[in-house]
């Protein structure tokens, strides 16, 4: 697998002429914990290959789609770019991302896992390859379901269990609530990615147009709906505030019994809180039984935006970094990589349960037409879950909006 | 103003230049670096928004002629456009008015004759030193509505624990919060009040105090008169700041919740940089420009009745 991976870049090279180049890598690690690793894998590519040699820049998260944008504007930009996995398309449609399809992408597809293969895709061309993404799970807490004459042993698999169980962990000190065994908005999986899990979809199959009012849409805004009526609104937020990070964590702290979150969640707690009894499963759905979008992940692809001086060598760079650079990024950072290969290099008991939740994970595009539908969504769901509105009327005024904005965008 | 600036040197006499031109070119010379940078980087891409706003430009792959459809979209089919632009005046009512009260209180304060002045003045300029996100965290921590500090003194002073506000999660409360914390920064203002203060003929609250008049009204017939221009450029600059305000709710709320705090230029941002309709969002841009300017003249217009420019003849 190394030597035909050499032996094209080889080739790749010949085609260039011996000429070194230089590509410049834009990706928003800078931390302590992940620098080191970034730094890693270009020092072994840049030892490998003399003549195309990389640079990297640290860009700062917030900052890196608008400076990559300008950067393509004025001509000039990165020769590859690590940037969020949701927008892809978006790029593609408007000339920003290189298609790598001509540059032989296609015989990369069955190395990956095509969920994450299919977010770079854009009417039938590919415009990135995947490096790393995520996968959620329901993380409970043991010791509070023994307390509250749960078994352990036997976590929620239904949306109605999931519910029955959250009843029995809520604990009122007098008026307030100072512990809440599950809510369905806190953590990280919102109300697309539950409409996701009940099988349904807020888009129709090509992204264009929302379905905000589906009938697993409005269900699932109602279940949420009475779930927090059932608490009171105002103390789902109050008690949302009080959250806090490292030893503030609320699954940590015992203030949440239940809650879903990324796999790396596991590495967290194994660092902030190493003797916490708990467990880690499937998100429940309403049926009990898995489907293809039960699980959640967001992530991040490697792209060549358009205008690079070098694309050939570029992609020779991405490909690399797909593949034997996410098995480096994945060994010492824990994240999900797109790359099969790369995945399994990982044993980890996490990484063994990420690998197997993949299928069950919908890692779903922006809208090409209206990437910033997701303000207008939230919208929505606060006004119907906190503030009282009917859960159709909000969605459908939110599904207005977005067509508006569709519209006016094709 | 550049038009007059040519004439010397494209026909130049044979007697060289008069007096009057050497001076005019030598003008324009020294201001030359900031002419140039203003050409290049203000009219410039002004202009070019301008144009921008009538296309669909949306930086990398269109650039259609497409009349006034922006506009015209704007005013009849976008509700958020009114949502933000009433929030951006809500905030400006409130933030401005509030702001100057500010200033102007801790500069009254701030010129008395106490032990320690130096060391007070040097406190209540810090907040226009300490900027930035990490100061908006600390704020986050302040409106917090169960550990935060405001909550927590309300609930001492009795508030019942169910009337305490949500702040940044309420829809009712996220501007009043936006707006009190405008005045940390405010404060830091009180450098120009205190200046004008200072400019205040001490013999005018002689005369007043020799009338009888009370500290309040020495404040509101001889301070609030002779430092009006100061309030009167405060006002103007703080009117237009507000127009612009919205980076605070970008890290703090996101416009959210409900787009309570969706202000008119985070909306301008989203539209421009998420939804990359450039030409749309260049349209938002001229409308605020138009809506500032417009404020501007009725203030200037209205300022004639308040403010006291000394030295002027009525």
């Amino acid at each position: 697998m190394k030597n035909i991976l050499l032996l094209t870049t080889a080739a790749l090279l010949g085609q260039a002429g011996a000429q070194a180049v230089t590509l410049d890598l834009w990706a928003h690690w800078g931390s302590e914990q992940r620098r080191p690793t970034i730094n890693r894998i270009i020092d072994t590519w840049n030892k490998k290959n003399p003549n195309i040699q990389v640079k990297y820049t640290f860009v700062p998260f917030d900052q890196l789609p608008t400076k990559t944008l300008a950067a393509i504007a004025a001509k000039n930009p990165p020769d590859v770019v690590v940037i969020d996995i949701r927008t892809t398309p978006l790029r593609a449609a408007k000339n920003q991302a290189t298609n790598l399809s001509p540059l032989g992408a296609e015989k990369l597809k069955s190395q990956f896992y095509p969920n994450l293969w299919a977010t770079a895709t854009y009417k039938g061309a590919q415009y990135g390859l995947p490096f790393v993404t995520d996968t959620r799970f329901l993380y409970y807490n043991k010791d509070l379901f023994k307390e509250a004459g749960l078994n352990p042993n036997k976590p929620p698999a239904t949306w109605d269990e999931l519910e029955a169980y959250a009843k029995r962990l809520d604990k009122k000190t007098g008026p307030v609530y100072s512990r809440i065994g599950f809510h369905p908005l806190y953590g990280s999986f919102g109300l697309e990615s539950w409409v996701a899990n009940a099988g349904g979809s807020m888009w129709d199959e090509e992204m264009v147009n929302p379905r905000f009012t589906n009938p697993a849409a409005v269900k699932t805004l109602t279940w949420i709906k009475d779930w927090t009526d059932r608490l009171g609104a105002r103390n789902v937020q109050a008690f949302k505030s009080s959250f806090g990070s490292g030893a503030q964590d609320p699954f940590i702290s015992g203030k949440l019994g239940m809650i879903i979150d990324i796999g790396g969640y596991a590495a967290t707690l194994k660092k902030y809180a190493p003797n916490l009894n708990y467990g880690m499963v499937r998100i429940p759905t309403p049926t009990g039984q898995p489907g293809p979008g039960t699980s959640s992940g967001g992530g991040f692809n490697l792209e060549i935006p358009v205008g690079s001086k070098h694309p050939r060598e570029a992609f020779a760079f991405a490909r690399w970094m797909a593949t034997e650079g996410a098995r480096i990024w994945a060994q010492e950072q824990n994240d999900f990589p797109g790359a099969k290969n790369a995945s399994l290099s990982v044993t980890t008991p996490a990484f063994r349960l990420m690998s197997a939740n993949m299928k069950y994970t919908v890692v779903s595009s922006a809208p090409p037409y209206a990437p910033s539908y997701g303000s207008l969504l939230d919208k929505a769901v606060e006004d119907a879950v906190y503030r009282g509105q009917d859960p159709r009327q909000a969605l459908e005024g939110a599904q207005g909006q977005v067509q508006r904005l569709v519209n006016s965008n094709k | 103003m550049s038009r007059a600036a040519p004439a010397p040197i494209f026909r130049p006499r044979r007697r060289g230049l008069n007096g009057r031109q050497r001076e005019a070119l030598w003008g324009y010379l020294f201001i030359a670096p900031w002419l140039i940078g203003f050409l290049a980087f203000v009219l410039g891409p002004m202009l070019f928004s301008l144009y921008t706003s009538f296309t669909n430009y949306d930086i990398t792959s269109r650039f259609d002629w497409v009349g006034v459809r922006n506009y015209v979209g704007l005013f009849t089919q976008d509700s958020r456009f009114w949502k933000a632009l009433g929030n951006t005046a809500y905030y400006a009512t409130f933030a401005v008015p509030l702001g100057i009260a500010t200033g102007l209180l801790i500069a009254t304060l701030l010129n008395q004759q106490v032990p320690g002045q130096r060391l007070f003045r040097t406190i209540f300029f810090l907040p226009k030193v300490l900027t930035g996100v990490a100061v908006l965290l600390l704020w986050l921590w302040v409106f917090n509505p169960q550990v935060g500090l405001i909550n927590t003194a309300l609930y001492r002073l009795g508030v019942n624990e169910n009337n305490l506000p949500l702040w940044f999660g309420d829809p009712v409360w996220s501007k009043p919060a936006l707006i009190i914390m405008s005045m940390w920064t405010a404060a830091g203002s009180f450098m120009f009040y205190l200046a004008a203060l200072k400019g205040v003929p001490r013999d005018l609250y002689e005369s007043a105090q020799i009338d009888g008049a009370s500290p309040v009204r020495q404040f509101w017939a001889v301070t609030v008169p002779l430092i009006s221009p100061v309030i009167f450029f405060k006002l103007i600059t703080g009117i237009s700041a507000a127009m612009q305000f919205w980076s605070e709710s970008l890290v703090l709320t996101k416009g959210g919740p409900s787009d309570s705090t969706l202000f008119y230029g985070l909306y301008i941002w989203q539209t421009a940089f998420t939804d990359l309709r450039m030409g749309y969002a260049s349209a938002m841009a001229w409308i605020l420009l138009l809506i500032t300017l417009a404020i501007t003249g009725v203030q200037l217009w209205l300022s004639k009745r308040w403010v006291h420019y000394e030295g002027e003849v009525r």
